[in-house]
C-alpha cells in the first residue's frame, strides 16, 4: 500500500486529481452539515443572484436579500437555496456515479476474463456484440430504453449499466490475451494448476491495473451521461442530480432570467469531478499499467 | 480482395441495422406491462377495450408475425403516426429535420478532427515542453465539461449577453432569402453556437493525435528525413504527421455515437429544430413512436457516417488491402 503511494505521489496532476476528487466527495458527504437550509425549505426571494454577485444592488428585491443574505449561491425559480441544493445533488450524482462504474467495471472484468482466456464462441460472440455496440449511437438508445422503462433514477442507472459494461470488457480481454501468453502463466498450467487457479492468481492480478484505471474513468463517463439523461427530462424530479439541476436551469428560463448561477455552478463541479477522475485514471495508467518512466 | 472487403462491411451494416431494428421492436415487448398501461394506467380501460386495441394493433398476433410486419413496414418507411404532431407520419417529421441534424454532426466531426489534428502535432512534436502540458491540460479540462453545458454557458454569453448570434432556430422566422448566399449566412448564424459548442470537444483527436505522432517519431525514417537535412516543417508535416493521421480518423469512427449524443444534447440547449431535440420532445411528450423512429434514423445515419470512414480509410492507407 506504501509502496504504491510512493509511486503514485510521484505524479503532480494525480495528486493534484485525487486532491480535488476528496475534497468534493467529502463536501458531498457533509452536505447536511454544509447546507445553510433545509432542502424543502424556501425563501421568499425567487431569482436572488449570488451574495458574491454586484447584481444585488440593482435587485429589486434587495432589502429583503440584505436581510435574509445567507444565498451564497443565490436561490431558484422557487426561492430554493442553491448552495444548500447543490451538496445534496452531489450526492445523487456521486452516488450514481460509483455504484454504476463499479457494477459496470467489474462485470466488465468477469466478462473480459472468461472470454479472454477460453476464447472460442463466448469471445466470437462478445467480439461481434461490442462491434455492434460501438456502431450504434448509444446516447438515442439510452433514451429509448429509459423512456420505455419510465423516467427516474433506477431506470437512467440500468441503461448505464446495461450499455456500460462492454468497453472495459473490451479492453480488458485485450489485456488478458497478450498476458496469457506470457511464460509464468505456461509454467502453471503445465505444473497442473487449475483454470480458477490460474485466472485469479496469475492472470487477474495483471489486468486489475487496467481495471482499477477503467474504474475511475468510468465515474466521469458515468456523471456525464446521467447529468446528460437528467438533462434530457429522463431524471426524477424529487430527487435532484447535478444534470437535473441543470434540466431545471433550461425548463425555468434560467437564460431569459439572465440567471447564469443556476446553471454555472452544477457544470463546474461536474467538470472539476471529471477531470479530477480523467487526471487520476491517467495516472494509474501511466505508473502501474504502461509504467512510464518519468523524471 | 478490396471488393471482398467492402462487401463483408455491407454485410455487417446491414447486421447492425437489423439489430437496431430489434432493439426498437423488442423493448416495448420487454418492459413489464403491455404499452396501454404505460399511456393509459390500469384502471382505465376495460378488458374487452384492451382486447379491441390488441386487435386494431395487431398484437394479438404471433410476436414472429409482428416481428416480420415490424420489419417490412420500417423498410418500407412506415414508422407509425406522431403523438405530439398527430396525424402527422413521424417519417415525414424526421425527413424534415434530418438535413440540419446531418449538417451540424458532419461540420462538427470534420471541425474537431481538423483541430485535434493540428494541436496534436504541435503537442506531439514537442512532447514534454510547456506548450505540450498546455495544449493537454486545455484539451483535458474541456472534456470533462458536459457538452451541453458548454452550450449552455456559450448561448448566455454571445446568444443573451452580446446578442450577436440569434437564441434559437435554424432559420429567421418568416424571413426570405433573396440568395443562396444570404439563405447560407442565415443558416450559418444559427448553427455557428451549436457546432462551436461540440467542437471545444477537439480533445478526444488531439489526446490521440499527440500519442501516435510521439510514438512514430521513434521511427527511423524520421530520422532518415532529419539526416536528409529536411527542415523541421517538412519532416513534422510530410512525413510524421501524415503517418499518424490513420488512428485520428478511426478515432473519429469510435467517437462518432458522442458527437451523436452530443448533437441531441446541443439541439436542446439551442431549441434547433433537429432530430435531437425532436427526440427531446418526444420524451417529454412520451411520444413512443416519434422516440423508435428518431433512434431508428440517427442508428442509419451512424452505421452510414462509419461505412464512408471505412472507405476513405481504404483510400488513405494503400497498406491496407484485405
Amino acid at each position: 500500500m506504501f509502496k504504491w503511494w510512493a509511486k503514485y505521489r510521484k505524479s503532480k496532476v494525480g495528486v493534484a486529481g485525487l486532491i480535488v476528487f476528496v475534497l468534493i466527495t467529502l463536501a458531498v458527504i457533509l452536505a447536511p452539515v454544509l447546507a445553510t437550509t433545509d432542502l424543502e425549505e424556501t425563501s421568499v426571494v425567487n431569482f436572488e443572484p449570488p451574495t458574491f454577485s454586484h447584481h444585488t444592488h440593482d435587485h429589486p428585491y434587495r432589502d429583503e436579500i440584505v436581510e435574509h443574505g445567507t444565498h451564497l449561491l443565490g436561490t431558484n425559480a422557487v426561492g430554493e437555496d442553491l448552495w444548500s441544493r447543490i451538496w445534496h445533488a452531489g450526492r445523487i450524482s456521486l452516488l450514481i456515479g460509483v455504484v454504476a462504474s463499479v457494477i459496470i467495471t467489474s462485470t466488465g472484468t468477469i466478462v473480459g476474463l472468461v472470454a479472454g482466456y477460453f476464447g472460442g464462441i463466448v469471445d466470437e460472440i462478445l467480439i461481434r456484440f461490442v462491434d455492434m455496440m460501438m456502431v450504434l449511437p448509444r446516447l438515442p438508445m439510452m433514451i429509448l430504453m429509459a423512456a420505455f422503462l419510465g423516467p427516474g433514477i433506477p431506470s437512467i442507472m440500468f441503461v448505464i449499466i446495461v450499455f456500460g459494461w462492454t468497453a472495459p470488457a473490451r479492453s480488458i480481454r485485450a489485456q488478458v490475451l497478450s498476458v496469457k501468453q506470457r511464460t509464468y502463466v505456461e509454467k502453471a498450467r503445465s505444473i497442473g494448476g487449475s483454470k480458477r487457479h490460474i485466472i485469479w492468481n496469475h492472470i487477474f492480478p495483471n489486468v486489475s491495473g487496467v481495471a482499477v484505471a477503467y474504474l475511475i474513468l468510468e465515474i466521469m463517463r458515468v456523471i456525464m451521461l446521467e447529468a446528460a439523461l437528467s438533462f434530457l427530462g429522463l431524471g426524477d424530479p424529487q430527487t435532484p442530480s447535478w444534470g437535473m439541476m441543470l434540466f431545471f436551469a433550461q425548463s425555468e428560463g434560467a437564460f431569459s432570467m439572465e440567471a447564469w448561477w443556476w446553471f454555472v455552478p452544477p457544470g463546474l463541479l461536474i467538470a472539476a469531478l471529471g477531470a479530477s477522475c480523467n487526471f487520476i485514471g491517467t495516472t494509474i495508467n501511466d505508473r502501474f499499467v504502461l509504467k512510464v518512466k518519468r523524471g | 480482395m478490396t471488393r471482398a472487403y467492402v462487401l463483408r462491411r455491407i454485410g455487417f451494416m446491414v447486421v447492425v441495422i437489423l439489430f437496431a431494428m430489434t432493439v426498437n421492436f423488442a423493448l416495448p415487448r420487454l418492459v413489464p406491462g403491455d404499452i396501454f398501461d404505460v399511456l393509459y394506467g390500469d384502471e382505465r380501460i376495460t378488458p374487452e377495450t384492451r382486447e379491441m386495441l390488441m386487435a386494431r394493433f395487431g398484437l394479438n398476433k404471433p410476436v414472429i408475425t409482428q416481428y416480420w410486419l415490424y420489419i417490412t413496414n420500417t423498410l418500407r418507411g412506415e414508422w407509425g403516426r406522431s403523438v405530439m404532431f398527430f396525424p402527422t407520419p413521424v417519417s415525414k417529421l424526421i425527413w424534415q429535420r434530418l438535413p440540419y441534424t446531418l449538417a451540424l454532426l458532419w461540420i462538427a466531426t470534420l471541425i474537431t478532427a481538423g483541430v485535434g489534428y493540428l494541436l496534436g502535432v504541435i503537442a506531439g512534436w514537442r512532447a514534454g515542453s510547456k506548450t505540450d502540458s498546455t495544449i493537454q491540460g486545455f484539451s483535458l479540462a474541456l472534456l470533462a465539461a458536459p457538452v451541453f453545458w458548454l452550450g449552455m454557458i456559450l448561448l448566455f454569453i454571445f446568444g443573451y449577453r452580446l446578442d450577436w448570434f440569434p437564441l434559437s432556430g435554424a432559420k429567421t422566422a418568416a424571413y426570405h432569402a433573396s440568395n443562396w448566399f444570404a439563405w447560407l449566412f442565415d443558416w450559418g448564424k444559427h448553427a455557428f453556437l451549436p457546432i462551436l459548442s461540440m467542437a471545444l470537444h477537439f480533445g478526444t483527436s488531439q489526446l490521440i493525435m499527440r500519442n501516435t505522432l510521439v510514438s512514430t517519431l521513434r521511427e527511423h525514417y524520421i530520422l532518415t528525413a532529419k539526416a536528409k537535412g529536411l527542415s523541421d516543417r517538412t519532416v513534422m508535416y510530410k512525413h510524421a504527421a501524415r503517418n499518424a493521421l490513420l488512428p485520428v480518423v478511426t478515432g473519429i469512427m469510435m467517437r462518432f455515437s458522442m458527437v451523436i449524443a452530443g448533437s441531441v444534447l446541443i439541439e436542446t440547449v439551442f431549441s434547433y429544430p433537429g432530430m435531437g431535440r425532436l427526440m427531446f420532445q418526444a420524451v417529454q411528450n412520451l411520444d413512443y413512436q416519434m422516440i423508435q423512429g428518431c433512434f431508428f434514423m440517427l442508428s442509419v445515419v451512424a452505421i452510414a457516417t462509419v461505412f464512408i470512414i471505412d472507405l476513405v480509410y481504404l483510400f488513405l492507407d494503400p497498406r491496407i488491402r484485405y
